[in-house]
């Protein structure tokens, strides 16, 4: 009360004048005040910088998870003629064409052997019957000589014989007829002969030629296949390989994704940061108003009660107010006292 | 290529050496004519002395086999090993002609 007494002449207009005291605790809470609020300002431009880079954080490794993905599901096959082609697959279509082709090369094989034997066979039925052109040319022989035997009868007997003359003469036309005949046939079974002796050799040049690349020994289709099943095996491994490599990349990603947004979560403390201090500071307001209108008030206590007051009626958030009510002597009653409770916690998320 | 036929009841064991290619075939004619002919029912080739075989090879011993099915026989393989194995494998021929 004494330094209330002590009031010194104030030079601003229109204001009351204050005590050194309250000249004192006006800088003070002025200046804690101005830190503070510049502190809040400075902590939430701070978090809402690193809240958005998190955020682009967590978009980059969904993004990059999504990437995996896709990867993980393009790398095991490609696009081919408007379906998917799993590469996996491939060796063994490559090992079906093989198969297909040396099946192919069997038939041939066996149409080959078997068209020799038939003709062989038919080979077999052409030398039987030049044997028999052969038999037929000894007879004809034996008939000419008979017919030439008979004209020299009928020729002895004279006008008897005439008719036998005849018939003697037409004989030996016969043969002469069966000759040339036979002849014939034998032309026609040496060019069949020579023509199918010719197909057997062609066949057999074809052989050696597809022998020559290696295509009728298989040796290379034997090769080929071994090459293949490595192949798909060494294929199979690899890609088992990079599908749990990829696997446990996209986990990694996913995992980082998760915990960015934790951490993104856990950044909301700036938010009731900001919600307490600028509670204080309110409260730092009132009390600076106070001595800056009402500094005579200082030492009565109904206007400190007036100002406590003022003081409570400032502050929304609800635990800070019953901090606020305690220190003061005045007990509040709330029905929610938890930090997080209360409509006035309603912290609104980045 | 050279063969021994061995003949005891109705069994017919023919055993085939050396190897077994196209120009075979001529003598391979013989062995086709004792299937088609002989009145054994059961035949047996034995390949344990082929040491190689080409693809007429396999095509004979599949005009064999149609051979002895159109006389109502039996062919099976036997002694199949190495190179005839190999051959005999990729060229399916196992699931045409049983193998004992």
């Amino acid at each position: 009360m004494g330094q209330v007494a002590n009031i010194e002449a104030e030079t601003s207009e229109g204001r009351v004048p204050k005590s050194p005291v309250a000249r004192l605790l006006l800088g003070t809470i002025e200046s804690a005040n101005l830190i503070l609020t510049e502190t809040t300002v400075d902590v939430e431009s701070q978090a809402h910088r690193l809240s958005a880079l998190f955020t682009s954080l967590t978009n980059s490794s969904t993004d990059q998870t999504d990437r995996l993905s896709e990867l993980v599901s393009q790398i095991a096959s490609v696009e081919y003629d408007g379906g998917q082609v799993d590469l996996v697959a491939l060796p063994r279509i490559l090992e079906q064409s093989l198969e297909e082709v040396t099946e192919r090369i069997l038939v041939l094989s066996k149409q080959g052997v078997s068209l020799i034997y038939s003709l062989d066979e038919i080979l077999e039925e052409i030398d039987e019957l030049q044997s028999c052109i052969t038999e037929i040319e000894a007879i004809n022989r034996q008939t000419r000589l008979l017919s030439l035997n008979a004209q020299i009868e009928a020729g002895r007997a004279g006008d008897a014989g005439a008719g036998f003359q005849v018939v003697s003469t037409e004989m030996h036309s016969l043969s002469r007829r069966i000759d040339a005949l036979s002849e014939k046939m034998r032309g026609s079974t040496a060019i069949v002969t020579r023509s199918i002796k010719d197909v057997i050799s062609s066949i057999r040049t074809e052989y050696e030629e597809l022998s020559e690349i290696g295509a009728m020994d298989l040796t290379q289709q034997i090769g080929a296949k071994e090459h293949l099943e490595i192949l798909l095996n060494a294929l199979v491994e690899r890609n088992d390989e990079i599908q749990d490599v990829l696997g446990q990349s996209t986990d990694a990603s996913r995992r980082i994704a998760d915990e960015i947004r934790e951490v993104v979560m856990a950044m909301q403390f700036q938010d009731r940061m900001k919600q307490r201090t600028d509670a204080v500071v309110r409260a730092f307001e009132e009390v600076s108003n106070f001595l800056e209108h009402h500094p005579d008030l200082l030492a009565d206590d109904a206007g400190c009660d007036t100002l406590k007051q003022n003081i409570l009626d400032s502050i929304t958030l609800s635990d800070v107010r019953q901090e606020f009510g305690q220190r003061f002597g005045l007990v509040e009653q709330t029905s929610d006292t938890s930090p997080s409770g209360g409509d006035d916690l309603d912290i609104e998320l980045f | 290529m050279e063969y021994t036929a061995d003949h005891s009841g109705d069994a017919l064991c023919v055993r085939i050496s050396g190897v077994l290619t196209f120009d075979d075939h001529g003598r391979f004619k013989s062995i086709v004519d004792l299937i088609a002919k002989g009145a054994e029912s059961q035949i047996t080739l034995d390949l344990a002395q082929t040491k190689m075989i080409d693809s007429a090879g396999i095509g004979m011993l599949l005009l064999a086999n149609d051979k002895a099915a159109k006389e109502l026989k039996k062919l099976n393989l036997t002694g199949v090993t190495g190179h005839v194995a190999k051959v005999i494998e990729l060229s399916k021929v196992d699931q045409i002609i049983p193998i004992s």
